[in-house]
């Protein structure tokens, strides 16, 4: 078996130009908990952006109830997006997040989401998940939905593939 | 297997991968900020809703609604492109009537060194398919290539029902 030389170099030379492109090197786009949350649908009489604080970077909820909060992942590609998601480090609750992927007509995927199974917590430690979603159309765009935030517990920083 | 398939298939891959993605996307929930919070009756922050990634005017008054469109500088402080096409989608769930504009602001000019679209569009959400609305800096405001700075889109009376699904921009 054997592969014709020039289109060897074709080969190469497509690789290349990816490669000098950026294309195929590992991208990552991060952002604090606290600079990029937005709380979703507030129960009426409620005010819970009173009382979630910032504690380097990370959205803490000092509220007395759960607060379920989204968070806005901006992308630029189709496909399966890997997400990476620290919670609070001064926290032991329990919590899941979710992905989704939105047309804007109504419609949507659900990803895998990632539950924060947290037993030990100090300054030194948090605990990450990694949800994913996949991005079926160009123009859909991501959401992580993180539900019921118990009282103490917040986001740290997030992860993913634009 | 067939060693020249599996070739044209990385080659394929390669290239198809090598053409940069100038699209880059977040819903309207994921990006809003209320404009002129302060002035109004009831803090909009607490009557604002999502809904399959809608932010959805759920008040009983008006809302100015900011979205920021993050881009990436090239290197150099300058864009290649002179425009920066915008595309709204409006929310599904309204027949409601608004405005938005696509602010682009110089960060190395003064304070009035921004340039806009002329056009305000208006647009009414289909309850089915939603609305596409698009946006973009005319070449007459922006002269040629812009230098750094950072783009907005702001929609200044949102009525109530109403709202932004999906916004959509180049964003490299």
């Amino acid at each position: 078996m054997s592969i014709d030389p020039s289109f060897n170099r074709l080969l190469a030379i497509a690789a290349g130009i990816a490669l000098a492109t950026g294309s195929l090197s590992v991208q990552a786009r991060q952002t604090t908990g606290f600079a990029s949350f937005r709380v979703f649908n507030p129960t009426p009489g409620t005010s819970p952006y009173l009382c979630l604080v910032e504690q380097s970077g990370a959205v803490v909820n000092n509220c007395p109830f759960d607060v379920t909060l989204v968070f806005g992942l901006m992308s630029d590609n189709v496909g399966v997006h890997s997400i990476t998601v620290q919670s609070y480090w001064g926290s032991s609750a329990s919590f899941p997040c979710t992905p989704y992927a939105y047309a804007g007509t109504g419609q949507g995927m659900q990803g895998n989401a990632g539950t924060f199974y947290q037993t030990n917590y100090n300054i030194t430690s948090t605990s990450t998940i990694n949800p994913t979603v996949n991005v079926a159309a160009a123009g859909d765009s991501i959401q992580l939905i993180c539900w019921g935030v118990p009282p103490g517990a917040g986001i740290y920083t997030i992860n993913w593939s634009p | 297997m067939n060693t020249r398939l599996i070739s044209w298939a990385m080659l394929f891959a390669f290239t198809a991968a090598a053409v940069p993605a100038y699209a880059r996307s977040t819903t309207g929930y994921g990006s809003f900020k209320v404009g002129n919070e302060g002035t109004y009756l009831e803090d909009p922050y607490t009557c604002l809703t999502e809904n399959w990634g809608a932010v959805v005017n759920s008040c009983t008054f008006p809302v100015k609604l900011v979205f920021e469109l993050p881009v990436d500088d090239e290197g150099g402080g300058w864009f290649d492109e002179n425009q920066f096409p915008v595309s709204v989608q409006a929310y599904w769930g309204s027949t409601a009537t608004f405005s938005c504009s696509e602010y682009f602001y110089n960060s190395s000019g003064g304070w009035n060194e921004y340039y806009y679209s002329y056009s305000e569009s208006f647009f009414s959400g289909d309850p089915t398919t939603g609305y596409n609305t698009s946006f973009y800096i005319p070449n007459s405001n922006a002269g040629e290539t812009l230098q750094q700075g950072a783009i907005e889109l702001i929609c200044p009376a949102v009525p109530p029902g109403a709202g932004i699904a999906n916004i959509n921009w180049d964003g490299t």
